[in-house]
């Protein structure tokens, strides 16, 4: 009995010592997790608030497979945050006052925590949703004191935070983006196009979109269109690439606004190239056609549209009228041609309407026409059925005989001459019909 | 003695057990915000939301951006600061004070959802369609579409508070059932393809919307919600037009269910309080 008390008693004591045997195990850090992850981000809250001028954030949505924004970012020590951002466009030039958190989630991260031109971004309301793949939650994947490098946690959105110089931070202040942001409008809705003519002698147009943020360059290649875009987001001095476009022996980073010329240049090694403005593409007529534009207009109204025109127009307006025999009477409005680049083919529409008491009914007569050109660039109209079908299904149903015969005149013409086809030389976006057999023939039509 | 010894020393080797194993304290607990969790520097919003919404009714208003309290699956924003007092002057002046008004303070304070979650966006479903409200289990609250707020628009205020105003006749429904009665009404009717009934087409069937027809519990919520966003006289109207005299039976039925059961379970007045509710929002939106 005593014994077996005694077996207890070793039993217990030994039981203490070894349960309490310390870990052979040497801890990999000296802290815990939590208190190194609360430290970690009392470090990067510090540093955020650090800089003078605070951030300039680049910061390209949707794993950086979008057009890019740029942001300039004061960070208070107390949570707030003074933002500008391209995404507000013409008003870059007003701050927004907002709040941020640095927070451990599954890493430490920096989120945008209430509205603000970053969420504009995000928000679903704009794209039934989905908004533009953004994110409000950036993992802040390392930090120096100059440079911050952040991934979203939703769509891999690619943040970098530079530190600020004062110059930049005042020029955005004074609404540099802003006014960046208004002359690229102006450039981009004014009619003529913007072209790049190379040193090699090459050429290029140039597409600015600031909605998606992508600069597209088109040009000809082994006697092709060919295409080189880049995302990019706007500052105070321009529009900035994410990755330099390579073309005709020149690298192109960075477009820089000249406000003296109103125009755009790059510089390439020690070559600064201006780019153009012209009122027609670098790209030749029939490559243009069904690329930049699928529509011309003949409208009489040009104003340096021929008299020839401007009259056939007149008198087949007129014939229609009075061809029609029933009330209400047929008026021809726009006459057009429209390019279906997938079958190859035009379609001749004579748009007009029939005005009855009550509304105003409006129809499109159709003609289909194949085009053939020759060795010299000269092309040739030949009608085709009425209702022919096309790759995209029967897209109309043909021609009224009233209408037929009432623009039986024009339709002549083109049927029964050889133009000269190009862009006119002094309207802008603009292209010309010259009849080869009837040098008189001129017929002036808008491109769309 | 030798026993005593005994004791002592297994007393002494139970105590260097407990002691020496102590493991580190570590504290893993996630506190809330405001209480030792997420700290930030108070702006006159949340002084604001403090002084009216968490002091006197224990109420948590949150805005700033946390993604635990919302669905993780979906694509959403925080509201713009500016919007968040003007909601929650709505909330307060339409939900809470007509209530205080008819039923008292401790009622209010007995039976609100605890926490209020704002949100900028809506909350978009793949199907295109959007939620503007949530409440889970009578404690939290997520509304959407804060930014869309303006005090001026009648109709989207209507709809804010009808979304808050169904989900506290949830908790009262959940608190003290409704008569069974209630679901004798429309009881082959219930489906859940509420969705493919239009407004009309419930109505004629004795519901005074599509979304009644879910269930029995949204049926009686969605009464006593929509009649007081509507108004008496609205309701009145609504229901005087109906041909289908079986519907327009089965809704008068409803009506009184809801009204009795406010009365005899929680002593407030329901014409009283619809009036208050009425006179809140032409106060607010004036």
């Amino acid at each position: 009995m005593k014994m077996q008390k005694n077996i207890i008693l070793i039993l217990l004591f030994s039981i203490v010592a070894f349960s309490c045997e310390k870990s052979t195990v040497d801890k990999l850090f000296d802290e815990s997790a939590n208190t190194r992850a609360a430290t970690l981000i009392e470090k990067y809250k510090t540093q955020l608030a650090a800089p003078q001028y605070g951030w300039k954030g680049t910061y390209y949505p949707d794993g950086a497979n979008a057009g890019g924004y740029s942001f300039y970012l004061k960070f208070d020590i107390y949570g707030g945050l003074t933002m500008y951002s391209d995404v507000a466009g013409l008003k870059a030039d007003q701050a927004f006052e907002t709040t941020y958190q640095v927070k451990s989630l599954q890493k430490p991260t920096l989120i945008f925590d209430t509205y603000s031109y970053l969420h504009e971004l995000v928000n679903p309301d704009y794209n039934g949703g989905t908004g533009k793949s953004a994110d409000l939650e950036l993992i802040i994947d390392s930090a120096t004191d100059d440079k911050i490098t952040l991934t979203g946690t939703r769509n891999n959105t690619e943040m970098v935070l530079t530190k600020l110089s004062s110059n930049e931070f005042e020029s955005v202040k004074k609404g540099g983006i802003k006014d960046i942001f208004k002359n690229t409008v102006d450039l981009i809705s004014s009619e003529s196009y913007t072209i790049i003519n190379f040193p090699t002698g090459d050429k290029a147009d140039v597409f600015i979109d600031l909605d998606t943020k992508i600069v597209t360059l088109y040009f000809i290649s082994n006697n092709s269109i060919s295409t080189k875009e880049a995302a990019f987001y706007t500052t105070p001095t321009g529009i900035q690439f994410r990755n330099p476009i390579v073309i005709f022996g020149s690298t192109i980073q960075e477009l820089i606004w000249d406000n003296t010329l109103k125009t755009y240049y790059y510089t390439s090694g020690s070559n600064r190239v201006n780019l153009v403005q012209s009122i027609k593409p670098a790209m030749p007529f029939y490559f243009a056609l069904g690329t930049f534009f699928s529509s011309i207009v003949f409208d009489p109204d040009i104003p340096s549209q021929s008299t020839v025109y401007k009259n056939l127009n007149a008198e087949i307006k007129a014939k229609t009228i009075a061809l029609s025999t029933a009330a209400p009477v047929r008026v021809i409005g726009d006459i057009y041609f429209y390019y279906i680049a997938e079958d190859g083919v035009f379609a001749l529409v004579f748009d007009y309407t029939r005005t009855y008491t009550d509304r105003v009914d409006s129809f499109g007569g159709v003609l289909f026409y194949a085009p053939v050109v020759d060795a010299n660039g000269n092309i040739t109209f030949t009608r085709q059925s009425q209702t022919a079908t096309l790759v995209d299904g029967e897209l109309f149903s043909g021609i009224s005989p009233i209408i037929s015969d009432g623009v039986k005149s024009f339709t002549d013409i083109l049927e029964q001459n050889k133009f000269n086809w190009d862009f006119d030389s002094v309207e802008p976006n603009t292209a010309t019909l010259k009849s080869i057999q009837n040098p008189t023939i001129i017929i002036k039509g808008t491109l769309y | 003695m030798k026993t005593k010894l005994k004791i002592y020393a297994f007393a002494l080797s139970q105590a260097l057990l407990i002691l020496a194993c102590k493991p580190e304290a570590e504290d893993l607990t996630a506190k809330v915000d405001g209480l030792g969790g997420t700290v930030y520097t108070k702006n006159t919003t949340d002084n604001w939301l403090t002084d009216n919404f968490t002091k006197p009714y224990n109420i948590e208003v949150k805005y700033r951006w946390d993604p635990f309290e919302v669905p993780l699956n979906k694509i959403l924003v925080p509201p713009y600061v500016d919007k968040v007092r003007p909601t929650m002057e709505a909330v307060k002046a339409i939900w809470i004070e007509p209530y205080v008004k008819e039923a008292g303070l401790d009622f209010i304070k007995k039976f609100c959802p605890k926490q209020y979650i704002l949100v900028g966006s809506a909350n978009w479903n793949t199907d295109g369609t959007i939620i503007l409200g949530t409440a889970e289990g009578g404690r939290k609250v997520v509304l959407y579409q804060i930014n869309d707020f303006d005090k001026k628009n009648i109709d989207g205020v209507k709809e804010m508070l009808h979304t808050i105003h169904h989900e506290f006749a949830h908790i009262l429904h959940q608190n003290v059932l409704y008569p069974l009665a209630f679901k004798q009404i429309t009881p082959g009717t219930y489906t859940s393809n509420w969705y493919n009934n239009t407004e009309e087409q419930a109505l004629d069937l004795g519901y005074i919307s599509s979304y009644a027809m879910s269930s029995a519990d949204e049926d009686f919520v969605e009464m006593l919600s929509i009649m007081l966003v509507s108004g008496k006289e609205e309701f009145d109207t609504r229901v005087n037009a109906m041909t289908n005299t079986v519907a327009k039976e089965a809704l008068r039925k409803k009506e009184q269910i809801v009204v009795d059961y406010l009365t005899k379970t929680y002593g407030i007045n329901y014409r009283s309080l619809q009036t208050t509710t009425q006179a809140a929002i032409a106060e607010f939106t004036k």
